[in-house]
């Protein structure tokens, strides 16, 4: 009984609907006895009662009402992508001022997906969430709910609104060396004297550039290091993916194919290239810009086979294609 | 007692303030004559054991809930005894309060007292018609909203979340209690049963009863307020004069007993429904008052000489022959009396001509009649008789403490010829009886306070008075036979304070506890009369909001008031009377050397001037610039 009464939400306007928690039924209850003991009695210190707590449910829901029409923008503290299958800890600070405390938990739906959020409005307003996807894809979150059951815990009142959001969930990367992939026109075994990074050993490498000290150490897990020059050549580094799949080609490939352009980005942007360049099918991106690197995460989160070759010239090639 | 546990700091913010809101209950109840002190100071005292000891002074939840048991069959036992229901529920309540003050902290504790505390709340709201309750009822309303805050911020994802701070709370008080009152002014009376009607304790008069003792009634100042009056409409200054010196009529004694009066068996005239009006005249002067009679042991309704007409009775009431007007039973609330004054020339009607007993000598003292005798004369016309004796009695002396033998107490009385009114009357009615006239003691009041803060009459228990009707020219006749110095005397120590107190008092009883349907009418009347007449004052303050929140909303910012800039008119007036005048925003160091002054102290002067003033250093009071400008001369 107490359950259905607590699953009751009333729609108060199309943006805004009310129920009640478990205190709060107990204060409708006690409402309702201390009304009619009143319109019984006509006793105006029971009314007084009856409008001091009647007040009071209402001031509630008035702070809870405002307490979500304050609530900030939530698109720029949401991550612009993650990773197929890799579960990401969201704790994102608001730049906001808050009216009001209170807690609002935050369901960002959008297309088959219903994202689960928390909104922490204190001092120091704080979204947090865990954010998983198994499968690349590009999720459109458009319409939130936004429900909070401050500042008393006796209602709980959701506001819908739309704030559209686009989700980048990109593949999972395929780790792969340039040198082993084939030798393209910018890949070295020495790219400069200045030991830059290490990463994990793909079969393929130069034994020259593993790390054997650490390798003494980590016996199942082979570094290689990574080296960089001084003064950069000034050449971009391109990467060209050819998205044409083959019909021959085995289920999963064009995912990986996906994954290793992902790998490439990721690894050279950790890398701190200044230049770089990916050819995604048709789109290219200069990744060196923040936006055109978030306009990549999206291509390629929603990257689907086509039948044209990569655009451009040059650079390293990546494809599923058989010959030119 | 429980073994010591560690609380998070959060739930003992929780403990304190589920406590405070049962305990704003408690004070709620406390206020009420019907509850035994020895029950609440009971639970006020384990709730300042619990704040000192902490929650480490506490009873497993099972233990505490043996205590309301314990209660609960206590109570059984003493409704068994016969005690009131209603006291013994509230004796319930408080027992079971003692019980979750001591209970364990537990989420499941601080409903339990927020329950037991709105239980007490409402409680009290039958048991208590004091205007304090409202203190009680504000804090409760405080303290529920920080408890509930407080349980509700516990225990969430990513830690506790903080109370908002107490300002903003305060705002939101604010806005709570114009609701309140908003709600309390909209929401339509039913009053369909009077069981749950606030009761108060009947007050315990002398004097109203069918047998009453010579010196049971007005002899003592006491200053506990039996009435109320104030003009329901019209003009306050009209009723005041109107109301001047009238005589509250109670109860007529006309069976004299040798040391005090009986009452006749009174034929009931007229009976009234509630809601129907007595009528006593069919003139009206225009001057309606409202009264409100507290609860008190008898049921007698206090009528003004020149009364028009009762209306609207709250309760059902009969009208005796004797000129009594009262409740079928005695009323254990408050109840307001509405009232028309006639014009003055009516007289009081049901009352029959004398009955023999109001003529019987029996009983009467040798003194008395010797003494009526002596003092009237040769006069023959009653009226004249009357009018000596009251003009004796009237010469001797007012004395509320005057020693009078309870056995034979006029005789006494006219010994020493001093006393009070019960005595002086009783001697006119005696003394016109040994004279052939018929006439009787009438109990009631007389005079009353004039309150100027809230333009009311307050009669207390000090206006108790007796006075005489006697049989004169064919019909009753009031006659006051107690010398003036009686209304001097009063108890009130601080008229002023007392003044406020009452005003504030009826202002609750008018506003809050007899608030009626009529009344929204009236007040919404009352708020389109004001607007009309301060339509201007309206408009022009609804202009100067929106302007200043257009001004606050723009970029446009008021010009500060400058520390430095105050002060430069000192500087002026010390430069004038040395031969310097400065320009308009002229700074000080491009004037020239003021007369009398060393140059080289003026520099450092100004230097530490500009610096004070414009710098990061602690600015000058206008007392360190009188005194630098004093070290320059």
């Amino acid at each position: 009984m107490l359950d259905t009464l607590i699953r009751i939400e009333i729609p108060l306007t199309p943006a805004w609907r009310i129920g009640v928690t478990r205190p709060g039924v107990l204060l409708v209850g006690v409402l309702t006895g201390l009304w009619l003991a009143a319109f019984y009695s006509g006793n105006n210190l029971l009314y007084l009662c009856g409008a001091m707590l009647s007040a009071l449910a209402l001031t509630s829901i008035w702070q809870g009402v405002r307490l979500l029409k304050t609530v900030p923008p939530l698109a720029a503290a949401f991550p612009s992508s993650t990773e197929a299958g890799e579960s990401y800890v969201l704790r994102a600070p608001l730049q906001h001022t808050v009216l009001s405390i209170g807690m609002v938990d935050v369901l960002w739906s959008g297309d088959d997906v219903d994202l689960p959020l928390q909104l922490r409005l204190e001092q120091e307003p704080l979204l947090t969430g865990r954010l998983r996807a198994e499968k690349r894809s590009l999720i459109h979150l458009h319409r939130q709910r936004l429900t909070t059951e401050a500042p008393l815990g006796l209602w709980r009142i959701s506001r819908f609104r739309d704030e559209p959001r686009a989700w980048a969930v990109l593949p999972k990367a395929v780790v792969w060396a340039e040198a082993y992939s084939g030798g393209a026109q910018h890949t070295k075994y020495f790219e400069g004297d200045e030991l830059r990074d290490l990463r994990a050993y793909v079969p393929g490498d130069a034994l020259s550039r593993i790390h054997w000290r650490k390798a003494a150490l980590e016996v199942n897990q082979w570094s290689v290091k990574q080296f960089e020059q001084h003064e950069h050549t000034g050449e971009a580094r391109r990467l060209r993916v050819d998205l044409r799949l083959p019909q021959s080609a085995a289920e999963g490939s064009f995912e990986v194919l996906l994954g290793r352009a992902w790998y490439w980005v990721e690894a050279h942007l950790r890398g701190g290239e200044k230049r770089l360049e990916i050819v995604l099918g048709q789109q290219q991106f200069e990744l060196t810009s923040v936006e055109q690197r978030s306009a990549f995460f999206m291509a390629l989160a929603g990257a689907s086979p086509q039948t044209l070759p990569p655009a451009g010239q040059n650079g390293l090639l990546l494809s599923l294609v058989e010959g030119p | 007692m429980s073994i010591a546990r560690q609380y998070p700091a959060r739930l003992i913010l929780a403990e304190r303030l589920t406590l405070a809101v049962l305990l704003s209950g408690v004070a709620s109840l406390a206020l009420s004559d019907f509850v035994s002190p020895v029950y609440w100071s009971m639970v006020v005292l384990i709730s300042i054991v619990r704040l000192w000891r902490g929650t480490e002074f506490s009873l497993r939840e099972l233990y505490a809930s043996l205590i309301g048991w314990a209660g609960f069959l206590w109570v059984g036992l003493e409704l068994f005894m016969g005690r009131a229901w209603i006291v013994a529920f509230t004796d319930f309540l408080l027992i079971l309060s003692l019980a979750v003050v001591i209970e364990e902290a537990t989420p499941r504790n601080h409903l339990h007292r927020m329950l037991v505390g709105f239980f007490l709340i409402l409680g009290a709201a039958v048991l208590t018609d004091s205007v304090l309750y409202v203190l009680p009822l504000a804090t409760f309303m405080w303290f529920v909203w920080r408890a509930a805050q407080c349980l509700y911020g516990m225990q969430l994802p990513g830690g506790d979340l903080p109370l908002s701070h107490w300002k903003h709370d305060l705002r939101v008080m604010i806005a709570m209690a114009s609701v309140t009152g908003l709600l309390f002014m909209v929401l339509p009376r039913f009053d369909f049963h009077s069981y749950l009607k606030p009761v108060q304790p009947r007050m315990q008069t002398s004097g109203f009863s069918s047998k009453v003792q010579l010196g049971d009634f007005a002899r003592n100042l006491d200053p506990t307020v039996v009435m109320r009056i104030e003009p329901i409409d019209g003009d306050i200054e009209r009723f005041r004069k109107s109301m001047l010196g009238r005589y509250w009529r109670g109860t007529a004694l006309n069976r004299y007993t040798g040391n005090g009066w009986e009452k006749s068996t009174e034929k009931w005239v007229q009976q009234r429904q509630a809601g129907r009006d007595v009528s006593f005249s069919s003139q009206s002067d225009g001057v309606r008052l409202a009264l409100y009679r507290e609860a008190s042991d008898h049921a007698y309704i206090f009528t003004p000489n020149g009364v028009g007409k009762v209306m609207q009775l709250p309760a059902a009431v009969q009208a005796g022959d004797q000129g009594s007007l009262r409740f079928q039973s005695p009323p254990s609330r408050r109840m307001r009396i509405l009232m028309q004054m006639a014009d003055g020339k009516s007289g009081r009607p049901f009352l029959r001509p004398p009955l023999a007993e109001e003529s019987s000598l029996r009983r009467i003292p040798q003194a008395v009649k010797n003494w009526a005798a002596a003092t009237i004369g040769g006069a023959q016309r009653p009226s004249v008789k009357i009018d000596r004796l009251l003009t004796e009695l009237k010469g001797w002396i007012y004395d509320l403490e005057a020693r009078v033998d309870a056995n034979r107490p006029v005789t006494s009385f006219m010994a020493i010829k001093r006393g009070h009114c019960e005595l002086y009357a009783t001697t006119l009615a005696l003394a016109a009886r040994t004279e052939g006239i018929p006439a009787r003691v009438i109990n009631g009041y007389s005079g009353g306070e004039w309150n100027e803060v809230g333009g009311f009459y307050l009669i207390r228990q000090q206006h108790a008075h007796s006075w005489v009707e006697a049989w004169v020219d064919g019909r009753w006749q009031r006659y006051d036979p107690t010398p003036s110095s009686r209304w001097q005397l009063s108890a009130i120590r601080f008229p002023a304070l007392d003044e406020v107190w009452e005003s504030v008092k009826l202002s609750w009883y008018r506003y809050v506890l007899e608030f009626q349907d009529s009344d929204r009418g009236q007040a919404i009347q009352s708020l389109l009369s004001l607007m009309k007449r301060y339509a201007w004052w309206f408009v022009l303050v609804s202009i100067a909001i929106a302007a200043v929140i257009i001004l606050k909303k723009s970029s446009f910012r008021l010009p500060r008031w400058s520390w430095a800039s105050g002060s430069f008119s000192l500087i002026d007036r010390w430069l004038i009377r040395r031969g310097v005048k400065r320009g308009l925003s002229q700074s000080l160091r491009h004037l020239p050397l003021p007369q009398g002054v060393v140059e080289r102290e003026w520099q450092i002067f100004v230097l530490n001037w500009e610096k004070q003033a414009y710098g990061r250093g602690q600015k000058w009071s206008r007392g360190d610039l009188r005194r630098h400008l004093r070290a320059l001369s």
